[in-house]
């Protein structure tokens, strides 16, 4: 992969991105783009980790890159933009990709819009990862939302995991274009195990008749991602939602975290507990344990901590079941954004799951 | 945004009485993902020792346990005649994954946990006391790994064997009769050829449908779960723009074609049996014509999609055989080159006559005749030591009026629209296109779109989604009992032709070109000519 960089007055992108291109093209390579992406990123620690994945997903992806670095912090007002290239691939076949690069700060985000909407190729899909908390910025989305077919959320942006469920099932009244959430891919191998494992009645009622819910998920902070509960908060909240259980109060006791529901019949508690293992990645689910009210019936998921599978075990009053492995489909870790973009998006179940959210008072 | 009106059913209100034994829509499941829970089950594969099974089978069964697709509670028993223990057998397969699987290395984490649910049950396929022992020995991992008693029988052995293996399947109580039995469910994957000419087709149909229901019944044709052929639907039904010049308006013709570039390799005797024909066009190439040519199913039904396709093999024309060699053309490969590589002639395989009369090569033309496609003829060519692998369908459109852009004798290229289905998977137009200056000279030029490109992902091996799809029990990839009967009954007349006169002239290819003289003529005589691939 080469990379070049080159800061450019605003109205020279076009002609600069075709002399990068008469630099560089060769007889096997070729321009070409599948889709755009546009990427909000605010200038911290995570822009780093977010340059990473631009360069993971055009490695595997080739499509023209819009990266939109926000400042918020900065007294100075500036506009800067520069153009660079990736080249995918060697010998007989080179695909070089296109990236626009935006850096702003100040009253100047108002024109990043206009800036970017002349740069998307056209009859090419427009997905938009808006890294920020989407409740806290209106100079930019409101602008890029009709021209998006799919906007990607990251509610690792977050800092009221309440106010974001808020503000995103707002979105997905007002906006039309498709909505996908990075947090949300990454539990989809867990809700197919949970479907699998309670996919008769007899099982299902047992998760019906739970008591205490225990999900273990890795603290183990990184740069990248620092609410590290997250991924266990919207497991917890699609088990709820979808059966029915109502919320009733949250306590957060030396980081564990303890919710409390109340079901038809009972009430049922779901705790929250870190743990850190370096092995994966942070935030991953590791292992969940649910206790029944039925025969005292027991399941246990844990996971692998170097592989994708998960081993189930039952038991109740009368057997004791042998494990079974079962495994986390779907794509790898810190690969969340490619599922997101070639895959159906988000749908019932996950609006279900922020109505449960929004009413849990998660302030961090 | 579109207002949502999914309803969380009132669980608190059912009781465990009043739904045993209904069908249970599980809240978890979501619309629309490919979540739909795969039951639990267990995989008996016959002929366990075979080729089929070490490189596709396992590797696929792998694959699936891999991508979190198999039911939790699953287990596949090999059933051969070698005596081996089961430890012999997952060795054995270990190495055929570690050597065919789509993704290496082996990933022995996950092969430690997945070769526990590998098993193996040595009996011949005659032997009532093998059938017995099998049944105990699959209620006993029932047991122990709560399969619940679902059973694929997947008959990946020679098409002798399928009567045999079938009548004691049924005999002893391994298949369940569809109407008494709810809870269970038990199937039958039979690999081709399903008979070897229209009469044998009907007699074995006869015979299967005495021990089994036809949805218990799951004819396997590994091209249908090929992902480029499952697009040819969406390719076809779900753009507006295609369908439209779908037919005899616009097309000229359309070939197909399935070229390999290796030879009959170690199929010697079953070649001798089967020949190109046979082997490829009664199942595979009937299939692609199928989906090229049929008229867009009431629904994505299984049922649906089958009645479609079998109207597209009711409406072929029956062969002329007062003009057969104007639509039927025979090869058999000679010596030759391949990648530059000297090869031998199919005479010198082993296995084979020296004076063998078999066929490697077919040409056909043939008409759907029905509305759409009256007039249009459909080339098939489908051969072995081709100069390369390659399946495509390619439609070929009208030219237009050549009155402004035909420079002398020189006419403008017709429009092709390419489905590639292997190699390099994907979907290319040619069109006319002016070159750039003060002249205006025409010249055709390319749009591709390509799988492997767009969605980077390796696209799951065929037999992966088609094992997936009969654990759901959708047949929708699976050939229906009247569409192979309905193919057999086409192509036999053309089988009997040759049968009464042997060639004349084999060897008539050299391997590594693109088949006989006569193939070229066939095309020739329409004025139209075999695409260079």
């Amino acid at each position: 992969m080469s990379m070049t960089d080159n800061q450019i007055q605003l109205a020279n992108i076009n002609e600069e991105l075709t002399r990068l291109w008469d630099t560089e093209q060769g007889e096997n390579r070729t321009r070409a783009s599948l889709f755009n992406l546009i990427l909000y990123v605010q200038k911290s620690e995570r822009l780093s980790c977010f340059e990473k994945l631009v360069k993971s997903v055009v490695s595997k992806f080739p499509c023209r890159v819009m990266l939109i670095v926000s400042d918020d912090s900065s007294k100075e007002e500036y506009l800067r933009t520069s153009v660079s290239s990736e080249t995918i691939g060697e010998g007989d076949l080179q695909i070089f990709c296109e990236i626009i690069r935006i850096e702003v700060a100040g009253s100047l985000v108002e024109r990043v819009p206009f800036i970017i909407i002349p740069q998307i190729l056209p009859d090419l899909p427009v997905y938009l990862l808006w890294t920020q908390d989407p409740a806290s910025e209106n100079a930019i989305l409101p602008h890029l939302e009709p021209v998006a077919n799919r906007i990607i959320f990251d509610s690792e942006s977050t800092h009221d995991l309440q106010e974001y469920a808020r503000s995103v099932l707002s979105l997905l009244h007002r906006f039309h274009c498709q909505i996908g959430d990075l947090n949300w891919s990454a539990i989809s191998g867990w809700r197919q195990i949970f479907t699998q494992v309670f996919d008769t009645f007899d099982c299902f009622i047992n998760l019906v008749q739970s008591k205490i819910i225990r999900i273990h998920y890795n603290k183990n902070p990184s740069e990248f991602q620092q609410h590290t509960e997250i991924e266990a908060a919207y497991l917890q909240a699609w088990i709820a939602s979808r059966l029915n259980w109502k919320f009733q109060t949250i306590e957060i006791n030396e980081g564990n975290i303890r919710l409390s529901y109340r079901r038809p019949t009972n009430e049922v508690i779901i705790l929250l507990i870190p743990q850190e293992v370096p092995e994966l990645n942070p935030g991953t689910i590791l292992n969940v344990e649910i206790e029944c009210e039925k025969n005292n019936a027991h399941y246990v998921f844990k996971r692998h901590p170097q592989t994708r599978q998960v081993f189930i075990q039952f038991s109740d009053k009368d057997h004791c079941d042998l494990p079974y492995c079962s495994y986390l489909s779907g794509v790898a870790e810190g690969q969340e954004i490619v599922e997101e973009i070639f895959y159906p998006s988000t749908g019932p179940h996950y609006r279900e799951m922020l109505d449960i959210l929004t009413g849990i008072p998660w302030k961090r | 945004m579109q207002e949502h009106t999914h309803v969380i059913p009132d669980i608190t209100t059912i009781t465990l009485d009043e739904n045993k034994g209904a069908m249970f829509q599980s809240p978890l499941e979501e619309e629309s993902k490919s979540t739909k829970a795969v039951d639990p089950c267990i995989v008996v594969i016959f002929g366990a020792t075979g080729d089929l099974t070490a490189r596709k089978l396992f590797p696929a069964l792998y694959n699936l346990s891999r991508d979190g697709q198999l039911p939790s509670h699953f287990a596949c028993v090999g059933f051969a005649r070698r005596q081996k223990s089961h430890d012999q057998f997952r060795q054995e397969m270990h190495d055929a994954v570690g050597q065919f699987s789509r993704v290496k290395p082996v990933d022995e984490n996950l092969w430690s946990t997945f070769t526990n649910q590998i098993y193996y049950h040595s009996s011949n396929f005659d032997e009532d006391q093998g059938y017995d022992s099998l049944r105990e020995f699959l209620n006993d991992l029932d047991k122990q790994l709560g399969t619940k008693g679902n059973r694929i029988f997947y008959l990946s052995t020679q098409p002798s064997f399928f009567p045999m293996i079938i009548e004691h399947l049924g005999k002893h109580g391994l298949i369940y009769d569809t109407n008494k039995e709810k809870e269970r469910w038990s199937r039958v994957i039979i690999e081709k050829p399903f008979g070897h000419d229209y009469d044998s087709g009907v007699e074995l149909q006869q015979f299967v449908l005495n021990h089994l229901a036809e949805s218990q019944i799951y004819r396997i044709d590994h091209y249908l779960g090929k992902e480029t052929v499952q697009n040819l639907l969406v390719f076809r039904f779900g753009n507006a723009i295609f369908e439209a010049f779908w037919n005899n308006h616009y097309v000229d013709h359309v070939q197909i074609t399935v070229g390999e570039e290796i030879g009959i390799g170690t199929r010697g005797a079953f070649y001798e049996e089967a020949g190109i024909l046979r082997d490829i066009v009664q199942n595979h190439m009937m299939q692609l014509l199928c989906l090229t040519a049929m008229e867009p199913p009431a629904s994505l039904s299984a049922e649906a999609i089958r009645d479609e396709k079998v109207k597209v093999l009711k409406a072929l024309r029956p062969i002329d055989l007062s003009h057969f060699s104007d639509y039927v053309v025979r090869g058999q490969y000679a010596p030759g080159f391949v990648n530059g590589e000297s090869v031998i002639g199919y005479r010198e395989e082993n296995n084979v006559s020296p004076e063998s009369p078999m066929e490697t090569y077919t040409a056909l033309k043939l008409y759907v005749d029905n509305w759409r496609w009256s007039g249009v003829p459909f080339y098939l060519r489908a051969g072995k030591r081709l100069p390369k692998r390659a399946t495509e369908i390619a439609i070929t459109f009208k030219e237009v009026p050549g009155i402004l852009f035909s420079q002398g004798e020189q006419k403008n290229e017709h429009n092709v629209l390419v489905i590639r289905i292997q190699p390099d998977e994907g979907i290319s137009l040619r069109i006319n296109c002016k070159v750039p200056g003060p002249s205006s000279p025409i010249q055709p030029v390319k749009m591709d779109f390509r799988y492997g490109s767009y969605f980077g992902l390796t696209p799951p091996e065929a037999y992966e989604r088609l094992i997936c799809d009969c654990m759901l029990g959708d047949g929708t990839l699976f050939a229906r009992g009247d569409e192979v009967l309905t193919s057999w009954k086409w192509i036999t007349p053309v089988l009997d032709r040759w049968h009464e006169s042997p060639p004349s002239d084999f060897p008539n290819y050299q391997s590594g070109s693109w088949g006989p003289k006569a193939a070229d003529e066939l095309m020739a005589r329409d004025g139209r000519a075999w695409r260079l691939i």
